[in-house]
């Protein structure tokens, strides 16, 4: 093709931002080659290309009310404060506003915070994939005919569905869910607000994602625990383990090489050679999905050559208490006889409450010689982990067998917690695991004497060791080890996502249970909507399961089966989890599901949804399969607050630049809900008007209403709180009036600040949030004894529920994953540096800065041997389907597996086959299990599903 | 020569590969104009071909004499890749989504590859602007004498109302930073951000490196870090002195990494994960000495004592990073008509 330079001016022009700044001032130097003969004497002046650059900069960056504030809402969590620039009323450009302050001299600033995908939604907003109208499929679902329709005609789709869903079936025939695309406070809450209004289901998140920490629940009494990065800075050692910052924390990765050059100790355990390993002092290529043993062989180590503290055993874990060894039950002052002669009854008239014998547990205390009440419980009359004050003084013994005698005379032989795990550890020695972990003992008797013995010592756990069939236990088997290592507080111990105490929101998301939603396991409810257990039957074999629970299959599968049916639809449940076999009318929003959920997901979802609205800023893949697509607005055209987790301590703002010019005819969130509320309560006006049947109005829901009914003529009125609470900027504003710990704070201020506030010292939960200090959790534990929020009130070793005594799991321990051996590849398919999830996975820019397609990294002798180059069409396969991607060859992939950055949604394959075709999952017994003191169905006890649970093969296509 | 001459160092160990300056660089200037398959800042990983794809081997540069060597003009589909686009539009009709031209060679084709053997594997990131050299290649190889360095701070730029297109510069520059702009017919090139430098802003590329390992200032001014590190620690090396072109862009080099491991997994105490010999390939044999002062230091470091040049690197205050002699603009709430 040939064209003039006077074609490419043409076209220039046409291109874009800078066609208008060139009216005014010449924004390109002139085309046309100046013809000199003497260059030396006529050199003309350079100034004109000068100051066409200039111009350009100014035109992309605009000034006064063409800026704006923004941080990109979506599922990495990093949050950091964006100024965004318009010129003529169009996005032309963001940067970090990188006004964060420094906390102290001898701390590093947080800034400039943001990302390689952040730094280019300005170029996604107006990419070719952005939903612009409200539509409605006109063929068979997925065939991609739709009809243009009017935001009358869409919500009026979605209020009927919905409204006729409460009506006929009942407030559990309705799902309202914004997924992982939109995770903040203020945009969020609409949709919880609506969902929790209409009593409809909402699944949760991080559990469906894989991205809890429900072994961490189990010991620490909750999973979000830890520091805000800069802590990091101040270590002497740091273990990041499962994870890859450099690659998935950008915005705080800086911290981990600061704290290098600070002299702390960086170490990374995982199975490939990813991109933080490559500045580490020590990287640990352990195998995939025996996390669990490592931390365990360590912490057999830390137990031989006593590298523990027992002080910090004896005051803050419940390794002293004693257990049954007929039962392996946990003695509860329930059952001990209270009159026997070596029974403290003073410690039992001091800490036990009177109506809860249950949960009060003994120790062996040296100095009386005598079994006492331990305090902190949560039985326990004091709130305190203190073993010495006025009045008592217990130095519980860590090893030893007694007999005790129970109520009624019956003696029995007990033993301390302690004395169990130390025998669970014979089996974790670091020689005897070695072939499992792949990790040399030499390693582990580094990581033993580092993690103990430095004053300062953290391991940061990322979500991949908890995405294994087991990963629970491995989380657990960190977080003990975390626990024997004896740091909290400023001592460093346990790191996984540290989230702030913000109260005053609920009034935006809920109706401070007035009204509540059904709130369903994340993990269950998606693999039963999807029949994952079909799925499972495919893949796994008797073997597998043997190997990897010590069941046969068919035995593991009737006792999920049997915890599933006592957690289904609105009856109590005491075990499983809540999950709705109900749910038909589906309105999600920024939830790419079909791109997330493994195996054949797709069609069983199809199979149940009778009506599927969704709402988002771009065409997703599940998008192509909706009925009604509702156009939303992205972070630069929303109003909108965030502030968890606590990665750092500020609370960014979305401010849109006031002279933005909307994209297509896309609404905000919570535009959209406030239509949705306002047109069912019409409908159901309109159908009464004429029945006059008060069930039209009234719809009964007496598990999930205070009121026991939801009255429909009241919906706008207590959805917007008589007005107040209607668009995105209202709930922003909400947000700032009632939030104590975004005080003293206006739009203005953060504004002015460069986007963003700080929070005050009231954000801390269980440690001050310091002025000038980065701030880790437990220090109220650590100095003034509080307890942990755990049964015991301690760090929680032993869990004696009956499945998990019957798993052998009370004490920790670590079993092999379930993942086929036919197989000779583990799919591990990490958090991407390209994408959050499926966000900005389509975006060109970044696209061009990968190999443009799904590429799978491949070891060269695995490659070499099966005639493999780098650049090949190859196949992944399983007995679950067949994946078709380009092979990127690569030593930092082990040979025994396959490394895939996650987030590829399935129309970039060919055959729209995308890789989680091939991922099983079976749901574990102990992550179903329930009603175990703190171990109840909620946010801080839920499972996961298990991505990285699946054997592929691999051949040239 | 120029009277005044800014400099960037870029601090290897602290690089995490996010390509964030390659995207605030493209959003910046080469998103748009016939600019779109340029990167005037990339980030390759090395070992590895980098980009333009194998450009160490495409010539340029001057000879031990000072003479100009002979170069390449890299191939826009060979050794660039094309700026490929996708048919996202019909995601709506339920299509795959592909690229319009086949990917084959792009800006960050071997991202994460590195050398050597698994579990002693190998790599690191190096980014990648125009060296603005004090000794330009580019501009003594242009007939047109469009190419010239600015006075005041000795940023190089192509005169485009000179420029014919001619494509000696891009041969000539042996670390392949010149571009030709296929719409206007001209080369193109990294202009150090010199409009922003102007309102008191750092370059792009350096103003949003989240792994904040980029400093800059005026390589005179004894308060930058950049003289601090490049002359009073001497910590920071140019890329390839041996191309002679007097690079102005000056690099920390990488630390050997984690320990390798012998053969039954143990790790090898002092041992080497990244050759030395590597990095002598590229920073030439002062990287020796280098490496052995910042290993010092870290020891020094480990046992609690302090160093000045540590401090520098870690970087307490993101804004002292760089010194352009002017303040950074604020944030006012605009009045709203």
């Amino acid at each position: 093709m040939s064209f003039s330079r006077r074609d490419a001016l043409k076209n220039l022009v046409a291109a874009g931002v800078v066609a208008k700044a060139a009216s005014a001032t010449p924004a390109r130097a002139e085309t046309k080659p100046v013809r000199i003969d003497d260059a030396r004497k006529a050199y003309p002046d350079p100034k004109s290309t000068e100051e066409a650059y200039r111009a350009e900069f100014r035109a992309v960056r605009g000034a006064g009310d063409e800026r704006g504030f923004a941080y990109h809402c979506v599922n990495c969590q990093g949050n950091c404060a964006f100024e965004v620039w318009t010129k003529d009323g169009k996005v032309t450009r963001e940067n970090q506003s990188a006004a964060y302050p420094q906390l102290a001299p001898n701390l590093p600033d947080a800034n400039p915070r943001g990302c390689n995908k952040g730094s280019q939604h300005s170029q996604v907003m107006y990419e070719k994939d952005r939903l612009l109208y409200p539509m409605k499929r006109v063929g068979p679902r997925g065939s991609g005919q739709w009809q243009r329709i009017s935001w009358d005609e869409a919500i009026t789709e979605v209020a009927q569905h919905l409204y006729d869903g409460l009506r006929e079936k009942g407030p559990a025939s309705n799902y309202v869910h914004v997924g992982a695309g939109v995770l903040t406070e203020a945009r969020a809450a609409s949709i919880k607000r609506l969902g929790a209004l209409l009593g409809a289901v909402r699944p949760y998140i991080a559990s469906y994602v894989g991205d809890m920490f429900p072994g961490v629940s189990a010991v620490y009494g909750e999973g979000n625990i830890g520091c805000t990065y800069d802590f990091v800075f101040t270590t002497n050692i740091a273990v990041f383990w499962g994870c890859n910052p450099n690659v998935s924390r950008i915005p705080d990765a800086h911290y981990l090489w600061e704290a290098k050059y600070n002299g702390s100790k960086i170490i990374v355990i995982t199975p490939e050679y990813n991109a933080t390993c490559i500045h580490a002092d020590l990287w640990v290529p352990v195998k995939a999905g025996f996390d669990g043993h490592l931390a365990l062989s360590i912490v057999q180590r830390i137990v031989a050559k006593k590298l523990y503290k027992p002080e910090f055993l004896k005051e803050y874990t419940d390794l002293p208490l004693l257990v049954r060894t007929d039962t392996k039950e946990l003695v509860r002052l329930s059952e001990v006889d209270r009159k026997a002669k070596d029974v403290d009854a003073k410690s039992i008239e001091q800490f036990a409450k009177a109506d809860h014998p249950h949960d009060n547990f003994l120790a062996f205390n040296t100095k009386t010689k005598k079994f006492t009440v331990m305090p902190g419980s949560e039985g326990s009359q004091l709130e305190t982990l203190r073993l010495t004050d006025m009045d008592w003084d217990i130095d519980p013994a860590l090893n030893g067998s007694w007999t005790l005698t129970l109520e009624g005379g019956k003696k029995v032989k007990v033993t301390t917690v302690f004395e169990l795990f130390k025998k669970e550890l014979e089996a974790f020695a670091p020689e005897k695991v070695k072939d499992l972990t792949g990790v040399h003992p030499a390693i582990v008797d580094e990581l033993a004497t580092d993690l103990t013995q430095a004053k300062n010592a953290l391991i940061t756990m990322g979500f991949a060791v908890g995405k294994h069939f087991n990963g629970m236990l491995s989380q657990r088997a960190i977080a003990v080890l975390t626990a024997m290592m004896g740091k909290l507080g400023p001592n460093g111990g346990m790191n996984t996502e540290n989230e702030w105490n913000i109260t005053g929101l609920e009034g935006l998301s809920g109706f401070s249970g007035k009204y509540v939603h059904r709130f369903a396991s994340g993990f269950v409810s998606e693999f039963m909507l999807g029949d994952g257990l079909a799925d499972a039957d495919t893949l796994y074999s008797d073997e597998d399961f043997r190997r990897g629970t010590g069941l046969s299959k068919a035995d593991y599968r009737k006792q999920v089966v049997e915890l599933l049916e006592q957690g289904k639809n609105d009856e109590r449940y005491k075990e499983g989890k809540p999950y709705w076999t109900t749910v038909e009318n589906f309105l999600l929003f920024a939830d790419s599901r079909f791109r997330r959920n493994k195996g054949h997901y797709q069609k069983g979802f199809l199979e149940k949804a009778k009506f599927i609205a969704y709402g988002d800023f771009r065409m997703s893949d599940f998008g192509v399969f909706a009925d009604v697509l509702l156009p939303c607005k992205t972070p630069y055209e929303s109003w909108d607050l965030r502030t968890n987790p606590g990665y750092h301590r500020y609370a960014n703002l979305a401010y849109p630049s006031p002279s933005l010019k909307p994209v297509g005819e896309s609404k905000s969130e919570w535009e959209i809900a406030t239509l949705v509320v306002e047109k069912l309560e019409a409908l159901a006006k309109a159908r009464y008007a004429k029945s006059k049947d008060e069930r039209d109005l009234a719809i009964v829901d007496k598990t999930h209403t205070q009121t026991g009914t939801r009255r429909l003529d009241e919906l706008v009125k207590e959805f917007t709180k008589d007005g107040a609470l209607r668009t995105d900027k209202d709930a922003v504003e909400y947000a700032l009036e009632h939030v104590d710990q975004f005080k003293p704070n206006t739009l203005k201020t953060a504004y002015e600040r460069g986007g963003f506030l700080q929070l005050n010292e009231k954000a801390g939960k269980s440690s001050p949030l310091y002025a000038d200090r980065p701030y880790n959790t437990f220090e109220n534990q650590l100095y003034l004894h509080h307890r942990f929020d755990t049964l015991t009130g301690r760090l929680t070793f032993y869990v004696d529920h009956p499945l998990w005594i019957a798993a052998n799991a009370h004490v920790p321990t670590a079993k092999p994953p379930i993942r086929p051996k036919r197989h000779p590849f583990v799919l591990i398919t990490p958090h991407a540096r390209w994408s959050i999830h499926s966000t900005y996975k389509t975006s060109p820019i970044l696209l061009r800065l990968q190999r443009g397609q799904p590429a799978v990294m491949v070891n060269p002798e695995v490659a070499k041997a099966r005639g493999i180059a780098d650049g090949d069409l190859v196949k992944m396969y399983n007995e679950l389907g067949e994946v078709k991607l380009m092979a990127k060859v690569s030593p930092s992939a082990p040979p025994d597996g396959l490394v895939l950055e996650h987030g590829w949604e399935p129309f970039m394959y060919p055959g729209r086959k995308g890789h989680n075709l091939l991922v099983g999952d079976m749901l574990n017994l102990l992550e179903l299990s329930d009603g175990w003191g703190h171990l109840k169905f909620g946010t801080n006890w839920d499972g996961n599903q298990h991505a990285y649970e699946t054997t592929v093969d691999l051949a040239k296509v | 020569m120029s009277t005044r001459q800014l400099a960037m160092v870029m601090d290897l160990n602290k690089c995490i590969g996010c390509q964030t300056c390659t995207v605030a660089c493209k959003t910046q200037w080469t998103n748009r104009n016939g600019r779109e398959g340029m990167y005037w800042n990339n980030v390759e990983t090395k070992p590895g071909a980098g980009f333009p794809k194998k450009w160490e081997e495409l010539g340029g540069g001057f000879d031990d004499r000072g003479n100009l060597k002979e170069g390449v003009v890299p191939s826009r589909y060979g050794d660039y890749g094309v700026p490929w686009d996708y048919n996202s539009d019909e995601i709506l009709k339920g299509a795959e989504v592909h690229a319009q031209t086949e990917p084959r060679v792009g800006p960050n084709w071997d991202e994460d590859v590195g050398a050597g053997d698994f579990p002693n594997s190998h790599f690191f990131y190096l980014p990648r602007i125009c060296n603005h050299c004090s000794n330009p290649s580019c501009l003594a190889a242009c007939p047109r004498q469009a190419i010239f360095k600015r006075d005041q701070d000795g940023i190089v730029l192509v005169d485009l109302n000179r420029c014919e297109g001619n494509r000696q510069c891009i041969a000539a520059c042996p670390y392949k930073k010149i571009y030709f702009n296929p719409k206007l017919s001209k080369s193109e090139k990294c202009i150090f951000c010199f409009p922003r430098i102007e309102q008191g802003l750092p370059p792009a590329c350096a103003d949003q490196c989240v792994g904040r390992i980029r400093f800059v200032g005026y390589l005179d001014d004894e308060n930058s870090q950049v003289h601090k590190l490049v002359k009073k620690y001497q910590v920071a090396l140019g890329l390839h002195p041996e191309y002679g072109t007097q690079p102005n862009v000056y690099y920390v080099p990488p630390l050997p990494g984690p320990r390798r491991f012998d053969k039954t997994g143990k790790p090898i105490e002092g041992s080497e994960r990244i050759p030395t010999a590597y990095l002598e390939s590229l920073f030439g044999p002062a990287v020796h000495d280098v490496l052995k002062r910042l290993s010092a230091e870290l020891d020094k470091r480990k046992k609690g004592q302090p160093s000045e040049l540590l401090d520098l690197l870690i970087a307490y205050k993101h804004q002292d990073m760089f010194q352009l002699g002017k303040p950074r603009p604020g944030f006012k709430l605009p009045v709203l008509k």
